[in-house]
């Protein structure tokens, strides 16, 4: 799966009507109308990435930042015009669309351009100019018509990146996959000090700024950092991403409006806005999610034709508090209140009527944490994370019977959070492992978070929990293809994070058949 | 150095003036010096708690004067890494006043010592040096590049790409970047000529005017659109270029004669199609060049609008535009 060179990409088979207006052109970044003010400095030092990718267009972002680490970016505080443009061809001499959009000091002088009339399922590249600079050039693709019958799509989930355990390599052969969507399931950055969260035996390789973030300078300077690694701006300028948070975005197993530990609230609803603001400011997110006040929108669905509608979901913003303290609890009956939530009320909803309409033959949901039961005492007893759907049984349960009862098909969970692969099928009743298998989780290992990994296999949790099909605990991401007979999974891992340069290989694959629900070997 | 291309109409005459531009001045001087050693390696392979020697994994380390060899406040930082896997080790630099800085290091060299390429804010600058010597020493510092630095924290990367064979290790040694306003290469900024002056060019950008550009007689009681042409010749063997137009002249934007000034702005465009824009003082941008190029012929195209009730003085309505071919990437 490999490439050579971004313009021998397969395109999305589309067998649907293609629409769209090229606008060739031989005059680059020619309307410029004003002799924008100058600053100093090379202004793309974090990348260029693009996301949210629909038939007709893409969310294209940048951010300027001359001195990347500054909370400012090195920025005058002053509006300054940003041009982009975007080919059909990586020389730019098809320019297909092309326009301005105003960086302004208060959204950190980031970029959310979103061009429009683009071809369905096409790939296109992408490139900003400003002070005279012009960005590196980013490849991205549009989503397939709305209609289109779509043969196939691939696509790699990452989730859990701190930055101090290890390096991005994982990113770095990303890049070079052939790929249609990222989607990254949160813990972009972390939010603690320097050398505060370790890797097994006090071997961080690399540092934070030596504070847990709280500010909005400390967010966007932690963003920012995160933001300057090489093999993480590779993987956003191959692909478009959808992006969904967890909870490191933000502050450890946050809540709504609940902090991990005892910030005064109104001191928390300040750091939430905070993140959410520095959230948006450095994502490919579109400007109709720019946060308002502590709250933003971005549970959201995308849809590639016929073959794969992605929700993807928010389980932080809207959920109840943990029950029972948080942490792994026994005899906690707070887990099964159906006063609690994970979703939200709104959210579930919305859940439901997507899975319902959705024409796609797979429909993937895109979430946190992890949705199939996992008792992690061995033996007699039990106990369960009340930070997962575990603590959360009511909104689990209500979701698998909806699938359940409204005969929803080949629905694909994929998770990320606990820093393992893990592959499980998805019962009506987990209190009786022969029931019906409704659908399959795949849960993805961290990028970098816990450092190397090692090869062990947690058995016990896999006897404890029959459902569970497979554990492995090195660090990578989780390659997927679709078509539409088929669900492909592989879950590709590394060798060490804690050296840059360690090769890839895929360890584990497995098939979902389509109408024919359950985890089989590949 | 600038020329100029002087655009007139009256009694149809236009002429091609030639006028010498003062080089900008260059401000004030600034010179940072930066200890390495002292500066938190935040970024990289930082971990003060693997003893030396550990081959799995790289560190870096502050290491004082040695072997009779003084380094600059007495210590260097010692990027050990032991491995041909491209570990890199970063420092975050916080740049006290915005310039276009020459940078330069100051390695040390030694028997361990590999090969290292610089790169500042993600971006390589200059050709990896080889920091093999036979015997530890303080080098002498390398001019690796020129770089516009915004005030602020920057990330400086020293990444060991190689390793010289006689090297026995993979080790790189920094004692001191040394940001220097002075040293800084100033980017070929213009080349500008008329037409009748053509030839006399920079050799790295050059932009020749041909033709004569001239307006129809500007008729008084007529409202109307006037156009007029020329070419534009732009060879290019920077990375990128611009080519801007601006009138510095009073009354920016607009034709004047003697007191007199037209009363819409002049417009301008490059290329046979798309919108026109006001001239004005500050550089409007025309063209884009992403990419070297040699006698590319660009159309550059003006118009003038007279309303019909507009009065006009007798005599020759012209202005001195001056035309630019800039790169930040020579």
């Amino acid at each position: 799966m490999s490439r050579e060179g971004l313009s021998r990409r397969r395109f999305i088979a589309v067998a649907g009507a293609t629409g769209g207006a090229a606008v060739a052109s031989q005059w680059p970044f020619a309307r410029a109308r004003t002799a924008p003010p100058r600053f100093v400095g090379y202004p793309f030092t974090l990348g260029v990435a693009s996301g949210d990718p629909t038939p007709d267009g893409v969310v294209l972002w940048t951010r300027l930042a001359p001195a990347p680490l500054s909370p400012d970016g090195g920025m005058p505080a002053k509006p300054y015009p940003v041009q982009w443009e975007v080919a059909k061809d990586e020389a730019f001499t098809n320019v297909v669309a092309r326009g301005e959009e105003i960086a302004v000091p208060g959204e950190a002088h980031s970029v959310h351009a979103e061009p429009a009339g683009l071809e369905p399922g096409y790939e296109y590249f992408y490139r900003f100019k400003a002070n005279g600079e012009i960005s590196p050039t980013g490849r991205t693709k549009t989503a397939p018509a709305t209609a289109a019958s779509v043969a196939g799509l691939a696509f790699a989930f990452a989730s859990c990146q701190q930055y101090e355990h290890g390096y991005y390599t994982a990113y770095k052969h990303m890049a070079n996959e052939d790929l249609d969507l990222v989607i990254h399931l949160g813990d972009y950055i972390y939010e603690y000090d320097t050398n505060s969260y370790q890797v097994s035996g006090n071997t961080n390789v690399r540092g934070n700024s030596n504070h847990e973030i709280v500010d909005l300078g400390h967010y966007r300077e932690r963003h920012a950092q995160y933001k300057s690694d090489p093999d993480l701006q590779a993987a956003h300028a191959a692909f478009p991403w959808l992006v969904t948070w967890d909870d490191h975005e933000v502050d450890n197993n946050w809540a709504d409006d609940i902090p991990e530990d005892g910030l005064p609230l109104e001191h928390f609803a300040r750091r939430r806005r905070n993140a959410f603001r520095a959230y948006w400011e450095h994502m490919p997110l579109r400007k109709a999610t720019r946060p308002v006040g502590k709250d933003m929108q971005l549970f959201r669905r995308a849809a590639y034709g016929n073959l794969a509608s992605f929700h993807v979901l928010d389980t932080r913003q809207f959920r109840s508090d943990q029950a029972c303290g948080d942490g792994t609890r026994a005899g906690c009956d707070d887990r099964n209140n159906p006063a609690r939530t994970l979703t939200g009320a709104q959210q579930e909803q919305w859940l439901y009527n997507g899975l319902e309409t959705s024409p796609a033959k797979w429909q993937v949901i895109a979430q946190q944490v992890f949705m199939a039961q996992r008792d992690a005492t061995n033996g007699p007893g039990e106990s369960y994370s009340m930070d997962g759907w575990d603590g959360y049984t009511v909104s689990r349960d209500k979701l698998l019977d909806f699938i359940e009862t409204r005969e929803i098909d080949n629905p694909i969970v994929i998770t990320g959070d606990v820093h393992q692969n893990w592959a499980n099928d998805l019962l009506a009743d987990f209190s009786n492992p022969q029931s019906k298998i409704l659908g399959s989780e795949f849960v993805g290992t961290s990028i970098s978070t816990t450092g190397d990994g090692n090869d062990n296999v947690n058995t016990a949790t896999m006897a404890e929990n029959p459902w569970i099909k497979y554990n492995n605990q090195r660090r990578g991401y989780v390659r997927v293809q679709l078509d539409q007979n088929v669900c492909r999974t592989d879950y590709r891992t590394l060798q060490y994070v804690k050296r840059p340069g360690s090769p890839i290989t895929t360890h584990k694959s497995f098939v979902v058949e389509a109408g024919n629900p359950g985890l089989k070997d590949a | 150095m600038k020329f100029a291309i002087a655009l007139a109409a009256a009694a149809i005459a236009v002429v091609f003036a030639i006028r010498a531009d003062a080089v900008e001045e260059a401000p004030d001087a600034a010179l940072q010096l930066v200890e390495i050693e002292q500066q938190t390696p935040y970024l990289e392979s930082y971990n003060s708690t693997i003893a030396v020697g550990n081959t799995t994994q790289s560190i870096i380390r502050r290491q004082g004067n040695s072997g009779g060899v003084v380094f600059s406040s007495q210590a260097y930082a010692q990027f050990e890494n032991h491995n041909a896997d491209g570990s890199r080790a970063t420092f975050p630099v916080e740049v006290e006043e915005g310039a276009l800085y020459g940078i330069s290091i100051q390695f040390v060299k030694a028997p361990t010592h590999g090969i290292v390429q610089v790169a500042v804010d993600g971006r390589p600058l200059g050709q990896p040096v080889d920091l093999y010597a036979p015997a530890l020493q303080r080098a002498e510092p390398v001019n690796v590049g020129t770089l516009a630095l915004a005030e602020g924290k920057h990330t400086f990367t020293f990444t060991v790409t190689a390793k010289n064979e006689a090297a026995t290790n993979y080790f790189a040694g920094i004692d001191l970047v040394i940001l220097d306003t002075q040293a800084a290469v100033q980017p070929t900024p213009t080349a500008v000529a008329t037409a009748e002056v053509g030839g006399e060019v920079p050799p790295t950008l050059s932009l020749t005017l041909d033709g004569t550009v001239g307006f129809d007689a500007f008729q008084p009681g007529v409202a109307r659109e006037y156009t007029a042409s020329t070419d534009a010749k732009v060879t290019s063997t920077a990375g990128d270029a611009m080519l801007s137009i601006a009138d510095t002249g009073a009354n920016p934007g607009h034709l004047v004669n003697g007191a007199y000034s037209l009363q819409q702005p002049l417009h301008a465009r490059a290329g046979n199609s798309g919108d026109f824009f006001p001239l004005r003082a500050a550089p409007l941008r025309l063209y884009a060049y992403s990419a070297p190029v040699s006698g590319h012929s660009v159309p550059l195209q003006f118009r003038q609008a007279i309303g019909g009730n507009e009065p006009l003085r007798t005599g020759r309505y012209a202005k001195t535009l001056t035309f630019t071919l800039t790169t930040t990437n020579p």
